[in-house]
């Protein structure tokens, strides 16, 4: 019998040095396109960690919003730039820069020092393996009718819409406003001949 | 979990693989046999009885070439990009349902240890929506080689390949909304089972989506008359126009594969998939068999469908492409949208109650 709780944490290993590889390559690539494929990577990988912890739902829109959508205009529009390689050089000259980076940089290692200890402390390993949870939402209108989701997705579905409407309503009137925004800014020259 | 399961799965995705990529090789001269048929001529007809060894030697060809660097091309992202496009056009695959549980011979049954085998390899609770996040990622590999290539034609293919695949995947994945509405599921599974009584293009929203899927299908696939990425006359032949040998094969397997892939999900979402109709062999063991022959029938006509619309229609201008999507196609799905959230609430028992 093969357990799925031995090879999870394996895993999230692999998934995880993934991860931070790329998310470094991000930053030190001096290539502008390639540093673009490089947060592709990690977004893929970091969906791969949603998926280990059964956020199958969640993994899938990481992939499809921000990989598949949100990332193809951010690389589309570095090549119609066509950016020149980046130097690192001016950064490191300046001692004053270098001085604050170092700083910078030390403080954060602390506090994740400090975090890793705190958790360690806790409780250790509580592996939670849900495959397909059953929720239960009563709906507002009536005490009585209930709706029972089982799986991900339909999980998700129902909180967003009998949970928290009020938020997801607000948050679509946000991005409706965004969107009128956008195509305020994009028509301004029209605008101002007609 | 047991180490059979993993083994049977690792055998379903070996045997996927392979008939991926024999079907896409017999597809390539299904096509050109096609063309031959359309423009009354002989298609290729050397190789072999009929011309079906033709793929093999077309493969044989691809392997033996040279491969060529073009001067000053970014060399790692030259070659990752025809993998992607690749490996995108595969994964797409794993979430296909061919068909419903089969039973297993006892012999087979006793020796894996389990009595049926679903002929899908991974059941998603995403479904659909994990196929989207495969094929979007797809752009990736155009993208990259367009800009990868060093060369004006392919920048040129590249960007508006990709200008074209973000607009339209707007109108497919809104027409799956209607389907994901009537069928209240978005397990491919589900919305196959929610189609037994009547096929989703039988309903009004379903058929006024099935048009618009099939107009973003063939966008999504940069098939003519949308495959303005390589228009012979304007850009050589586009993003791919600097790839050569095995690199190019890659790209050109991709793009078949991908045809095969919509026409499935074509054939899931609105023509019932799987499903036997009239209830042929109803409770028998040999129903998901005789669905799955079905399913297979109506997948090779949509496969036949891109031939013919390919050899039959002219190039679309690339204005006229992106008004078609923006302007024309998305104001329909939102409108077909409010119709289909109608049809689910108030008419869908009456229009299902005179089928059955």
């Amino acid at each position: 019998m093969l357990n799925l709780t031995e090879i999870q944490p394996i895993l999230f290993m692999i998934l995880s040095a993934v991860t931070v590889g790329s998310a470094l390559l991000v930053v030190l690539n001096k290539n502008p396109v390639a540093s673009a494929i490089f947060l592709v990577l990690t977004f893929f990988s970091l969906a791969g960690i949603y998926a280990l912890m059964n956020a199958i739902f969640i993994a899938t829109m990481q992939v499809l919003v921000y990989a598949g959508a949100i990332m193809v205009l951010v690389v589309f529009v570095l090549m119609l730039l066509n950016l020149r390689e980046e130097t690192h050089q001016e950064i490191w000259s300046n001692p004053t820069k270098k001085t604050v980076i170092v700083l910078i940089v030390i403080a954060y290692s602390f506090l994740l020092l400090v975090s890793l200890k705190a958790t360690k402390d806790s409780d250790p390993t509580v592996i939670t393996n849900i495959t397909s949870p059953n929720y239960e939402y009563k709906l507002s209108d009536s005490a009585e009718s209930k709706v029972t989701v089982t799986g991900n997705t339909a999980a998700v579905g129902a909180s967003t819409f009998i949970d928290y409407l009020l938020p997801f309503e607000i948050i679509s009137i946000l991005l409706l406003v965004a969107v009128i925004g956008a195509v305020i800014i994009a028509k301004k020259d029209a605008v101002k001949k007609g | 979990m047991d180490w059979m399961l993993i083994l049977v799965w690792a055998l379903k995705s070996a045997l996927l693989f392979f008939i991926i990529i024999t079907g896409c090789a017999y597809y390539t001269l299904a096509e050109r046999v096609v063309a031959g048929f359309i423009q009354d001529r002989r298609g290729p007809n050397r190789a072999g009885p009929l011309g079906l060894f033709q793929p093999l030697a077309d493969g044989i060809k691809f392997l033996t070439k040279e491969e060529v660097f073009p001067v000053n091309v970014n060399k790692a992202m030259y070659l990752i990009a025809p993998a992607i496009s690749i490996v995108c056009a595969i994964m797409a695959w794993s979430i296909i349902p061919f068909g419903g549980t089969i039973p297993l011979p006892p012999v087979l049954a006793n020796a894996v240890g389990f009595p049926t085998i679903d002929l899908q390899v991974a059941n998603p609770n995403t479904g659909i929506l994990f196929m989207f996040a495969i094929s979007s990622l797809s752009v990736y590999g155009i993208i990259l080689a367009g800009w990868s290539s060093n060369n004006k034609y392919s920048l040129m293919g590249g960007i508006r390949s990709t200008a074209q695949m973000i607009s339209y995947e707007l109108p497919l994945g809104l027409s799956v909304v209607i389907v994901i509405l009537l069928s209240g599921s978005l397990k491919l599974t589900e919305i196959n089972d929610a189609q037994k009584g009547l096929w989703f293009i039988f309903t009004l929203p379903g058929l006024i989506a099935f048009f618009i899927f099939s107009v973003a299908m063939f966008a999504e696939t940069n098939r003519l008359p949308f495959d303005l990425a390589e228009a012979e006359s304007e850009l050589v032949v586009g993003f791919h126009t600097e790839y050569g040998a095995f690199k190019f094969a890659l790209f050109f397997i991709a793009e078949y594969m991908n045809m095969i892939t919509m026409s499935c999900v074509v054939s899931l979402l609105f023509f019932g998939g799987y499903n036997v109709p009239f209830g042929i062999l109803e409770g028998s063991e040999l129903q998901p068999l005789v669905g799955l022959a079905f399913f297979i029938g109506k997948v090779l006509f949509f496969a036949f469908l891109f031939m013919w619309v390919r050899w039959t229609l002219p190039r679309f201008r690339y204005d006229q492409l992106m008004v078609l999507g923006w302007k024309k196609l998305i104001p329909w799905c939102l409108f077909n949208i409010v119709l289909a959230s109608t049809y689910v609430v108030y008419w869908g028992k009456y229009w299902k109650g005179i089928f059955n």
